[in-house]
């Protein structure tokens, strides 16, 4: 059965969310001849310093370009949060950070809340990092693509010297997610 | 594979290690597709048609070629994405070696060098995507069953990371059609070219890729909207499709906002509004000092400018490089120094940008504070021309080059968005409102409701923050448009009004400098009584609008950081209560860095606004309207430093007395308030009243040479006043106290001479509107017994030996006093003619007064149930008289300070615990008092409902930490009684009869 995914990745400006949605999009389409589109915005709202990527990834064409019922929602501040909850789907996963987001919606949807600045920070040593693990995390939950597409674009998408620092914040980002399953079994 | 070509991509794929790891995703299709394209070329014998490793002018020919032998479709698609990886890489090393050979060779100028650069590549890169794109759609969209579309390119034609396009077709009913063929292009794009960006599409239209000339209209006709989006469609160009579609959207959409002379202009006028209010933004932004953004630093306000020249001139379809081009040749000689500036500016920027997104990342934020950041810039700096030299290395030279730049760009902007505003004032709509007449030739007094009508023909514009024509002309002397704004505001029934007074707290949540100036305006021309309620009304729903967002928060920050002085007024506006709402609202943290910084300085100004008395605001008010820029400093103490000193040591730079005079006013006042927010901070008291001491009396010596300099200019003769005259602080200043509400000074002379006396009242005269100036109130000792402010010795002389009940008390400000100007002989003289014969040689008696001054004070106020820091039994005036008694005793000259407690110490040694803890005591009184009187009010009487506000600060210091009201409370109460059982012990001690 053919299925459409839909990932919106929102946050501030300088977390590096339009990098990752390109990343997801080239690992699912280059590396794993799926279909992606990516978008992300600009305008005003880009302006004041609030940023958001788009990931639609698809095994058939993808049609219609905008991501209005999403599958997963990845918020990284409570105003992203606040402002795009309305567009996840029933059911979808709700990912965000447990230090910036602590007001939480109560609709019918998975949230998974960690501490993923907190890790960059403190465990890589990087703020700027904490959108790979980010990335680590959707791709483990949604086994969307796979390891070594991602790998490869996450390789492809960084400035050199940065790989090896890079791939350790997806694997943080991948064994957060591998914990948080086995601690909720029933997802 | 074998071919019988020889091609290699040995050579190529060796040279992209050069560049950034993204140009792996092109290696990969190279390496995967390669050998089934040579053995196509080969198979077909078109090896001398087919160009490989050189760039192609007819790229779209080889790929005809492509599509025409293979026939099976995905085999098509992956050597066609094989050949424009090739093509790609090819170009970007073509575009590297051209650019490094115009610049060693110099046969061009530096900036034209770099223009070509970013002309040729965004050609070429133009003609490489738009190939492939259209090869690509007559594969997905055969053209036997193509449906009018036409494909715009609307971005810069150079940035590679993605290309932005817009797509414009007939409507609905075909669009599936479309819709799937631009889905299989998009895939195509992302997996071996760039990502599509359909920026327009995601704001017109419904489903889909494309959107009809209708939908444009049912979007754009009755609001201007976002003025990004019609960057991008003045931008479009057309690659490919139906031509008429173009002409049409051309001449329905993109025309009006073109400026037409005598026409209706309201789209050209919302276009310059959101573009010129996105230009004084950028000009006034101060770059992270961590970061380089060369999009936010400079690319955006210089595209910005040349968007608002292009419509206003009429300039079409052509890139920002060009139209600059254009209006270099055609404009006056003035504009064209300007133009040039931004020119140059605007190539450095994209050839900067270009460059090191080839070599490094497709990011536009560049961290200077990563460890090989350096290394990283090399290969930038390398090929814009720089080298390494025995002074400089090249990427140094090139970020000193980066913010030499920046200061170009935005001295070109500043002068040209002064001519696009005066087009707009010419254009506008609201030209009958702000000048109440419908055109300039006509007297016709302007008939409608000015503020309800502003408001709702804003309605159009809503989004654009550009207003500062509409405020200029409230703020106007002549207060006409002010008055007839107020007026018809009021002339509204209540619940018009209220309505009308949402839409304008509407309008300032987008754009709250607009509010916070208009605020400011009507509280500048009318007084305090006259709009208050109004102004409150505006300010309660102004806050109330506020949310703990991103957006809000950064809006608000950017009116902090831009118009500091503007933000600071209206927190002055507004009461304790909206006050204390806003801190609650700043109180969260905003995750952007920069946002939350600002958000940080603002929540403090509030707080330090929220927490000062009336007294240190006035302060405030004087040093952050002369110096706006250091509002948002106002944390930095060491900033603060820097600039009084400066101004100290300025003062002798300036011709006249009276600048003189007003800096030394400004150094005085900055000191001030640098001291004050240190106390509040936690700074150690020593170094709070030393640091005071020296710039009041610094304040006062500077003073008296001035005004003595401008009485001698005034008289035409300079009189000696060397060991005849002393300035001596008594009070407070001579105990090195700070914050004392006033200042007692004892003007000395040791000389009869009328025309001495009258210089040296006349230089008094001058020093005391002076002081006066800085809030604080001057008080001479002697002057209204002798009836000068200048007091003779003789005057004393005689006055001690008649004295009076109450001359012990001028006694002891003298015996207190601390000379500040004058010379060592008149201190000797002072001693030996006045102190000496008077207070040591009859100190019983003195002591005697003192003592009995303290009984008396203790009978009485221990009756008063009041918390008087200095007049309580115990408190600090207990401690002076008491020191007082200890000085004349043991014949003391030396000023109360800690010298003095060390001295007491020595002399009386057996006392010295209890000096330790009447020291402590005494500082810790003074510190609460200080403190009171910068946040509280500057009385003694302390009022027990404030005292909370100062416990956070006087918790801050590492001596006293104290949680709350009630052991502050306790601890005043402790330090009174030590006291009161401290002094009794030491002047018992010492043979004194002495009981409380």
């Amino acid at each position: 059965m053919s299925y459409r995914y839909e990932i919106r990745l929102s946050g501030s400006g300088g977390q590096g969310l339009i990098l990752i949605g390109k990343i997801l999009a080239e690992a699912a389409a280059i590396y794993d001849g799926l279909n992606a589109t990516q978008s992300q915005s600009y305008g005003p709202e880009a302006r004041g310093g609030a940023s958001r990527s788009e990931v639609i990834i698809s095994d058939e064409d993808i049609n219609y370009p905008k991501a209005e019922d999403l599958d997963i929602l990845l918020a990284l501040t409570q105003e992203a949060c606040d402002k795009y909850v309305k567009d996840l789907k029933p059911g979808g996963i709700l990912l965000i950070d447990s230090q910036m987001v602590k007001k939480l919606p109560k609709e019918n949807f998975k949230i998974i809340s960690l501490p993923i600045i907190q890790y960059a920070t403190e465990r890589l040593g990087k703020f700027m990092v904490a959108n790979i693990i980010s990335l680590g995390i959707i791709t483990t939950i949604s086994n969307l693509v796979s390891g070594d597409a991602i790998k490869h674009a996450i390789k492809a998408r960084v400035p050199k010297g940065t790989e090896g620092i890079n791939i350790k914040a997806y694997h943080t980002g991948k064994e957060m997610a591998e914990k948080w399953l086995k601690e909720h079994p029933e997802n | 594979m074998k071919h019988n070509i020889d091609y290699s991509t040995i050579d190529l794929i060796g040279r992209s290690s050069e560049l950034g790891n993204h140009h792996l995703k092109y290696i990969y299709n190279i390496e995967k597709n390669f050998d089934a394209l040579v053995s196509l070329i080969d198979e077909k014998g078109l090896m001398e048609q087919v160009r490989l490793l050189r760039f192609s002018r007819k790229p779209e020919k080889t790929m005809r070629f492509i599509t025409k032998y293979i026939k099976d479709r995905d085999t098509s698609l992956d050597i066609l994405g094989c050949y424009y990886s090739l093509q790609f890489l090819v170009m970007n090393f073509k575009a590297i070696d051209v650019l490094k050979l115009d610049l060693f060779t110099s046969v061009i100028d530096k900036y034209n060098a770099f223009s070509s650069f970013i002309s040729r590549t965004g050609n070429d890169f133009r003609l490489l995507s738009g190939a492939y794109m259209e090869i690509l759609l007559n594969i997905f969209l055969p053209k036997d069953n193509r449906p009018d579309f036409m494909l715009c390119s609307v971005g810069t034609r150079v940035d590679q990371d993605d290309i932005d396009i817009g797509i414009i077709d007939r409507g609905p009913e075909n669009r599936k059609i479309l819709t799937s063929a631009f889905s299989s292009l998009n895939t195509q794009m992302l997996k071996n070219a760039s990502t599509l960006h359909y920026h327009i599409s995601e704001h017109v239209g419904g489903i889909g890729y494309s959107a009809s000339i209708q939908e444009y209209h049912n979007l754009l006709d009755d609001k201007i909207r976002d003025f990004v989006l019609i960057n991008e469609m003045l931008n479009a160009v057309p690659i490919f499709g139906t031509n008429e579609l173009f002409t049409q959207f051309n001449n329905e959409i993109l025309s009006r906002y073109y400026s037409h002379k005598g026409k209706d202009n309201k789209y050209h006028e919302g276009y310059l509004r959101g573009l010129i209010g996105e230009i004084h933004d950028l000009i006034m932004r101060v770059p992270p000092e961590n970061t380089l953004h060369p999009k936010n630093d400079a690319l955006r306000m210089i595209k910005a400018i040349v968007f608002a020249l292009k419509t206003w001139k009429g300039i079409k379809q052509v890139t920002s490089i060009d139209t600059l081009k254009i209006l270099m040749k055609c404009d006056t000689p003035e504009n064209i120094e300007y133009y040039n500036r931004l020119y140059k500016s605007l190539t450095f920027f994209e050839t900067f940008k270009l460059l090191y997104q080839l070599f490094v990342v497709q990011e536009e934020e560049i961290h200077l504070d990563s460890i090989d950041f350096s290394r990283t810039l090399e290969p930038v700096a390398y090929t814009m021309g720089y080298e390494d030299n025995h002074y400089a290395k090249a990427t140094t030279q090139l970020l000193i080059h980066y913010q030499d730049h920046l200061k170009m760009a935005q001295s070109g902007a500043k002068k040209i968005v002064k001519n696009i505003t005066h087009h707009l004032g010419e254009i506008t709509v609201f030209y009958p409102i702000t000048h109440l007449k419908p055109t300039i030739e006509t007297n016709i007094e302007y008939k409608g409701n000015v503020a309800r009508d502003f408001i709702n023909n804003m309605r159009f514009f809503s989004g654009t923050r550009f207003w500062d024509d509409f405020l200029v002309s409230l703020d106007n002397p002549d207060e006409k448009l002010l008055n007839r704004f107020l007026e018809d505001l009021h002339a509204l029934p209540d619940n018009t009004r209220k309505k009308i007074i949402s839409k304008y707290m509407k309008w300032g949540k987008s754009t709250p400098y607009t509010i916070i100036t208009l605020m400011t305006i009507i509280r500048k021309h009318k007084s305090h009584f006259q709009e208050a309620s109004l102004i409150n009304e505006f300010l309660n729903a102004f806050i109330a609008g506020i949310n703990q967002t991103l957006d809000d928060i950064g809006r608000l920050s950017k009116v902090l950081i831009y118009y500091p002085q503007k933000m600071y007024n209206f927190l002055s506006l507004l009461s304790e209560k909206q006050l204390e709402k806003l801190i609650g609202i700043l109180d969260i943290p905003i995750v952007n860095e920069e946002v939350n910084k600002t958000r940080v300085k603002m929540l403090a100004i509030c707080q330090l606004q929220n927490k000062s008395s009336y007294y240190f605001k006035r302060f405030l008010h004087r040093v952050f309207n002369s110096y706006p820029d250091y509002i948002i400093s106002f944390d930095n103490p060491k900033k603060f430093r820097q600039l009084s000193e400066g101004l100290y040591h300025n003062i002798d730079n300036f011709d006249s007395i009276e600048e003189k005079l007003e800096k030394l006013g400004r150094y005085y006042d900055f000191e001030f308030i640098r001291l004050g927010i240190n106390t509040i901070n936690g700074t150690y008291f020593g170094i709070i009243n030393r640091e005071f001491t020296i710039f009041s009396d610094n304040y006062i010596q500077v003073l008296f040479e001035l005004c003595k300099q401008e009485v001698s200019k005034k008289i035409g003769q300079e009189l000696v006043t060397k060991d005849m005259l002393a300035i001596f602080a008594a009070g407070g200043h001579a105990r090195s106290q700070a914050f004392d509400d006033d200042y007692d000074l004892i003007i000395l002379l040791n000389s009869e001479d009328k025309h001495i006396i009258d210089f040296a009242n006349q230089i008094i005269v001058k020093m005391n509107i002076n002081i006066t100036r800085r809030s604080i109130m001057p008080h001479y000792r002697f002057a209204d017994r002798f009836g000068n402010y200048v007091t003779t010795f003789k005057e004393l002389i005689d006055f001690f030996n008649n004295p009076d009940e109450e001359t012990f008390i001028d006694k002891s400000q003298l015996l207190g006093a601390r000379m500040i100007v004058g010379s060592a002989h008149f201190e000797n003289e002072y001693v030996e003619q006045l102190i000496t014969p008077f207070i040591y040689d009859k100190r019983n008696e003195f002591i005697m007064s003192l003592l009995n001054e303290i009984s008396s004070r203790y009978n009485y106020h221990k009756t008063v149930k009041v918390l008087d820091i200095k007049e309580s039994p115990g408190g600090l005036r207990d401690l002076e008289n008491f020191l007082f008694i200890l000085k004349a005793h043991l014949i003391i000259r030396d000023s109360v300070s800690i010298k003095l407690f060390a001295l007491l110490s020595r002399r009386l040694p057996e006392f010295e615990h209890l000096f330790d803890q009447i020291y402590n005591d005494y500082y810790f009184l003074k510190h609460v008092r200080d403190l009171y009187h910068i946040m509280i009010s500057d009385d003694d009487e302390l009022q027990k409902n404030y005292l909370m506000d100062i416990i956070e600060p006087l918790s801050k210091t590492k001596e006293w930490k104290i949680d709350n009201i009630s052991e502050l409370e306790i601890r005043i109460a402790n330090a009174f009684e030590n006291n009161i059982r401290n002094i009794e012990k030491i002047l018992t001690g010492i043979g004194h009869t002495f009981k409380y």
